[in-house]
């Protein structure tokens, strides 16, 4: 309790439902001044969530938050910033034809005579100080889109010290900078420590986190599980922490693995571009392959490139031995690969449209009289029943609107339109994120039967019990490389989630 | 993730919200209006509601359903068309020069089919594929057919058109004029493109979620250009229709056609932000603003109270679209 | 870069200073004639009345919206101006009346946009309609008034040898410059125009902001149709229609991005200048008039295609950059 005293900021049981649904079931944590406070957790961990709710941007259903022994009523945005939170976003808010001084004082630009005009040479002086104090040597009247990446968070950050921020939160800082960036935001972070802020770092890199946290807490499933002192801790109870016991799943029994001397269907070499570090690999008939990683390691950049919707510097792509070159999503369905993209409401499905015409978008030309373009609509419904019949779609019928579906529910549509193309190699992004523990089974079961009639299936997913119960085979990948290979029954979920996370392998 | 376990608590499809006073409203809020307004009308003047005051209001709308036809494919696409009223002046100016001069009607057809053509081409090109905002693009390219027309006129009526011609729209078949008999044919010809070919459906995706249409393996540039380019082409055969029955051309004309077409269409359900839309819906959204016309012509309104009428009617499209897109996006 | 490459580089982001550049020097050196003082007061005058709204336009335009309904507002304002006079014999009350009734039509375009979140441009066109109609009802039968000579001293005299309304215009304009650049006011208006959501995040009232913006126009199109009015000395059928588009053309000559977020007003001044001059000289040319619009169209596509292709060439740019930041530091 003494403790809790001196701490600067405590948040003491906060709960927060979605329609019904809790994704934060009591969260506790504090955080002292002058302490760099990690906060770790899979996806779905709750740890956006809670920090939204700091932030001003969701409100918080029961709970408390206290600041340097008040308690903080946070309801907007501009209530948090007078509490002195600020929010480093993932994608910047910022404003990019503007300069930089702008930027840092858009919200309390100095002004000076009797028309209260705004005083420019001062606006650039007090900006200048703030860029000295995060060491940005740049110009204040510079353009903002002319820096970099790592230079516009650090504006980001200036911009929150302009505001008197004590407590500081990063989402994820190093997502988009290079190493040599992040040492330099790491010197920001410790220099702020040092002039007594409190800082919350969200991070999926556990190296991270032991560089430059004093204290870590876990979440997981709406929950605090443990905080922990850096320096009394291990990786390896890291991970124990994040993956936890997880309720059992059911995954059904796979087809056997094909063996070595498979017919290989898919092989990539050396793919190469903004994400990708040379990515190779041989998928073999009806293998399911994991490829696991955390956000932004380049699992879904590879499947982006091999279905040709982001460019590729260099690269080969082999399909059944003879090389193919995919420019666009077209070619690579006319060479026989389909992509379930991971947010299927901004690429997977047309909303407004019924479910009928989302299932038949990409074999219109099966559906279709070829020439004159008339849909045969016995066909297509027969189709589309049989899809329904054979997917377990649950729905008022076909003529349903795809908005109106449940999350799993529209998974499925996703994933037979997909199954109906017919195709020799189906890449799965993300296929149960959103989707309950039943619907999730049931998606589980359509997956084995499609592999067990030939098809082969790359799998991608950052739940490492996925990997573990629906791959054959799983490649570990880290900022665009693959750095492991397992048999399934080769490794563990800790070797997986340690490997990912950047700590040494248990 | 929120917002989808949020629906799976709330069931797929719960009836009960389905019946708000609210999602009437948004749902038959057309039907509800054209009936209420025609029997207004049918009160103060027996005539309105009959047969011949009906077919007439079709004729007289001929040329602008063809035109609202071409259009519903562009915003159900994603995008609009501000050129059309300018492409109309522009081809049946050309044309009818071409005409008087004594050129053959078959040859003057091809020619605006093929300008048409290239005009929808060209917009194509500024929205889609440099990317123009759709309607700065389009008013643009509006502007300079207009006034090319403009300066080959020197704003002057254009007369001279050939017998056969002009007879052509006054002549009647199964006693319904011949432009009404095209009009239904275009519209039945746009009905089946847009709901029952592979190509309509790619429209829908391409404006319902160009992302997806584009990872589905659709070619959403081209289908959006060709979109343009029927727009274009149902604007050249309703200039035709319209040198037929006027039995000359100027290139001041259908000024505000294109608003015209945009609020009937937008009336008849078919969203601003594209992938929603039905020829049905334009061809009832037609009528009604035809009928309620003729019935305010029947009283003697004057022309420009029509003017700040299709100016409101709009805006009550807009305002209906805007408040249906927000009632989908909460369910 | 290859030199090919470095060309199309200057070339893009720099194409209309340049080709301003070779139009100010093909006038200097072809046509000593435009720069006679009788020459400049008649482009002065002409231009100054819409470039009054193009001062309105540009804040407009820099937060995203572009209002196709500022040439109908001058068309009304002026229209009320004429009737208010006729029944008071004070201009100042006509002055004000068209002032507020300009006010109040561009502060419904704000509210319908920005709180009702209606598309800007189906919303001002709509509005456009409407205005035209009503202005149009307004002036009745006649199609053309004539006033009296006292009803023409504000468009008529001179100050310092320029008309009165392109003092005006000057005046007003180094308001707008100082309150662009110089007030917080401003400064919300650029930030908007970037990043809407930011600034709503920092606790600024982003409705208020965008609405005065609105206000602002509308004022100006109230003072604008006045001196349109009394400049002519009369009103008459769809005078002032169309000028949205000589607005927008300066503004975007000017360098504002359609797309919002910059642009300046010292650049719309210059636009304003260009496209009156330009106006000028077509006359001057007796090029036909019905040609202009062809310019103008031109104009506006191809300024706004070039701005966008100057941000896809620094985008592409700024990539290849960071591309090779990476690779230095990878080595």
């Amino acid at each position: 309790m003494e403790q809790k005293e001196k701490d600067y900021l405590v948040i003491e049981d906060i709960h927060k439902s979605f329609y019904g649904v809790e994704v934060l079931k009591g969260v506790s944590f504090s955080a002292a001044a002058g302490e760099v406070h990690g906060l770790l957790g899979g996806n779905g961990a709750g740890k956006s969530t809670l920090m939204n709710i700091l932030g001003g941007i969701y409100s918080k259903d029961s709970g408390r938050i206290f600041i340097d022994g008040k308690e903080a009523n946070i309801t907007d945005s501009k209530a948090a910033e007078r509490a002195g939170i600020a929010f480093i976003h993932q994608e910047l808010k910022l404003f990019g034809l503007r300069s930089v001084a702008e930027n840092i004082m858009i919200s309390n630009l100095p002004t000076k005579g009797p028309f209260h005009f705004v005083d420019d040479k001062k606006k650039n002086e007090i900006a200048k100080q703030y860029l000295d104090e995060v060491g940005l040597q740049v110009s204040p009247t510079t353009r903002l889109d002319e820096l970099s990446i790592a230079e516009q968070q650090q504006v980001e950050i200036a911009k929150a010290l302009s505001l008197n921020a004590k407590v500081l939160i990063f989402d994820e800082p190093t997502s988009s900078l290079t190493s040599r960036e992040t040492n330099i935001l790491f010197g920001i972070i410790r220099q702020l420590k040092k002039n007594g802020a409190c800082i919350i770092y969200i991070s999926h890199k556990s190296d991270e986190i032991f560089e430059i946290c004093d204290k870590v807490s876990v979440l997981r499933n709406g929950e605090n599980v443990g905080t922990r002192d850096t320096a009394n801790t291990t990786n390896d109870e890291l991970v124990s922490l994040i993956i936890g016991r997880k309720l059992d799943q059911y995954f059904p029994e796979l087809p056997p693995a094909p063996g070595p001397e498979a017919e290989t269907v898919l092989e990539v070499k050396g793919l190469v571009n903004k994400k990708l570090n040379g990515v190779s690999f041989a998928l073999r008939k009806g293998e399911i392959l994991g490829l696991f990683g955390l956000m932004g390691a380049g699992r879904s950049e590879t499947a982006r490139a091999i279905f040709g919707l982001d460019h590729l510097f260099s690269g080969e792509i082999y399909m059944e031995g003879s090389q193919v070159k995919i420019s666009s999503p077209r070619k690579a369905m006319k060479t026989g690969i389909s992509f379930l993209t991971e947010n299927r409401r901004e690429e997977g499905l047309v909303l407004n449209a019924d479910i009928r015409k989302n299932l038949t978008f990409p074999i219109l030309s099966r559906v279709s009289v070829p020439g004159i373009g008339c849909i045969r609509a016995k066909t297509e419904m027969s189709l589309v029943k049989e899809a329904f019949k054979r997917f377990l779609i649950k729905a008022t019928g076909p003529e349903q609107r795809a908005a109106t579906l449940s999350g799993g529910n529209q998974q499925k549509v996703v994933l037979s339109k997909w199954f109906m193309t017919d195709s020799k190699v189906l890449i799965l992004d993300e296929p149960t994120r959103g989707v309950d523990i039943g619907a999730k089974a049931e998606i589980y079961q359509l997956i084995t039967e499609m592999v067990e009639k030939g098809l082969s299936v790359i799998l991608i997913s950052c739940e490492e019990s996925e990997m573990m119960g629906m791959c054959h085979r799983i490649l570990v990948m880290r900022d665009g490389e693959i750095i492991g290979e397992f048999q399934r029954d080769e490794t563990t979920q800790e070797e997986l989630v340690g490997l990912c996370i950047g700590g040494k392998a248990v | 993730m929120g917002k989808d376990t949020a629906k799976l608590a709330r069931g797929p499809l719960s009836l009960k919200k389905e019946l708000t006073f609210q999602s009437v409203m948004l749902n038959y809020g057309l039907y509800i209006a054209m009936l209420a307004t025609f029997a207004t009308f049918a009160i103060i003047n027996d005539k309105f509601l009959s047969l011949n005051n009906v077919v007439n209001v079709f004729e007289q709308a001929a040329y602008y359903l063809v035109c609202a036809v071409g259009i519903t494919f562009v915003l159900v696409s994603g995008n609009n068309d501000m050129s059309v009223g300018s492409q109309i002046a522009f081809s049946s100016v050309i044309a009818t020069i071409f005409l008087a001069q004594g050129g053959s009607i078959p040859l003057s057809m091809g020619m605006m089919l093929v300008f048409a053509l290239v005009i929808g081409l060209c917009n194509g090109l500024f929205v889609v594929i440099i990317g123009l905002p759709p309607f700065i693009g389009t008013i643009a390219t509006g502007y300079v057919v207009r006034g090319i027309a403009a300066n080959m006129t020197k704003q002057e009526t254009q007369y001279g058109l050939p017998a056969a011609y002009t007879q052509f729209a006054w002549n009647k078949t199964l006693g319904l004029s011949n432009l009404t008999w095209i009009a239904i044919a275009i519209t039945l010809l746009g009905l089946y493109i847009l709901h029952f070919t592979s190509f309509g459906r790619k429209v829908f995706a391409c404006g319902g979620n160009a992302k997806a249409a584009e990872v589905m393996g659709i070619n959403v540039k081209r289908v959006k250009i060709a979109c343009y380019m029927i727009s274009a082409l149902s604007a050249a055969i309703a200039a035709m229709m319209l040198m037929s029955r006027l039995g000359a051309a100027r290139s001041g004309t259908a000024e505000t056609l294109h608003t015209e077409c945009v609020a009937a269409a937008v009336i008849g359900g078919t969203s601003l932000k594209g992938g929603q839309g039905s020829v049905l819906g334009t061809l009832l959204g037609v009528f009604f603003i035809a009928m309620i016309r003729n019935g305010l012509n029947s009283q003697g309104v004057n022309a420009y109270w029509q003017l700040v009428f299709t100016g409101g009617i709009t805006l009550l499209g807009a305002i209906l679209d805007s408040y249906k897109s927000r009632a989908n996006a909460a369910v | 870069m290859s030199g090919l490459s470095k060309v199309r580089s200057v070339v893009f982001k720099n194409a209309t200073p340049i080709l301003l550049a070779i139009f100010a020097i093909f006038v200097v050196v072809k046509m000593p004639v435009f720069f006679t003082p009788d020459n400049l007061i008649s482009l002065s005058s002409q231009g100054a009345i819409w470039g009054l709204a193009a001062i309105g336009m540009t804040m407009l335009i820099i937060t995203g919206v572009t209002d196709v309904s500022v040439g109908s507002q001058i068309y009304l304002g002026g229209v009320i101006t004429v009737r208010v006079f006729q029944a008071t014999e004070s201009m100042v009350l006509g002055l004000l009346c068209s002032i507020l009734v300009c006010m109040a039509v561009s502060a419904f375009n704000g509210f319908a946009i920005v709180k009702v979140g209606l598309p800007s441009m189906i919303t001002t066109l709509a509005v456009q309609q409407v205005c035209n109609g009503t202005a149009s009802l307004i002036i009745g039968k006649d199609s053309v008034i004539t006033m009296p000579d006292e009803f023409s001293v504000w468009g008529q005299t001179r100050v310092l040898g320029l008309p009165i309304s392109a003092v005006l215009f000057l005046a007003l304009f180094v308001v707008g410059c100082v309150v662009m650049n110089c007030t917080k006011f401003g400064r919300y208006v650029y930030a908007i125009g970037n990043n809407s959501d930011a600034m709503a995040a920092s606790g600024v009232n982003v409705f208020r902001i965008r609405e005065i913006t609105f206000i602002i126009t509308g004022i100006l199109c109230g003072i604008a149709g006045t001196f349109n009015v009394s400049r002519i000395g009369g009103a008459q059928f769809n005078m002032g229609i169309q000028m949205e588009f000589s607005c927008m053309a300066a503004v975007v000559v000017g360098g504002t991005s359609m797309l919002g977020g910059s642009g300046n007003m010292i650049g719309t001044l210059l636009g304003v200048f260009v496209i009156a001059a330009l106006d000028q000289l077509l006359r001057m040319f007796s090029v036909s008039v019905y040609l202009y619009n062809v310019f103008w169209g031109g104009i506006v596509l191809f300024t706004v295609s070039m701005d966008l292709l100057k941000k896809y060439q620094e985008r592409h740019e700024r990539e290849l950059k960071n591309l090779a930041a990476q690779e230095d530091e990878q080595s």
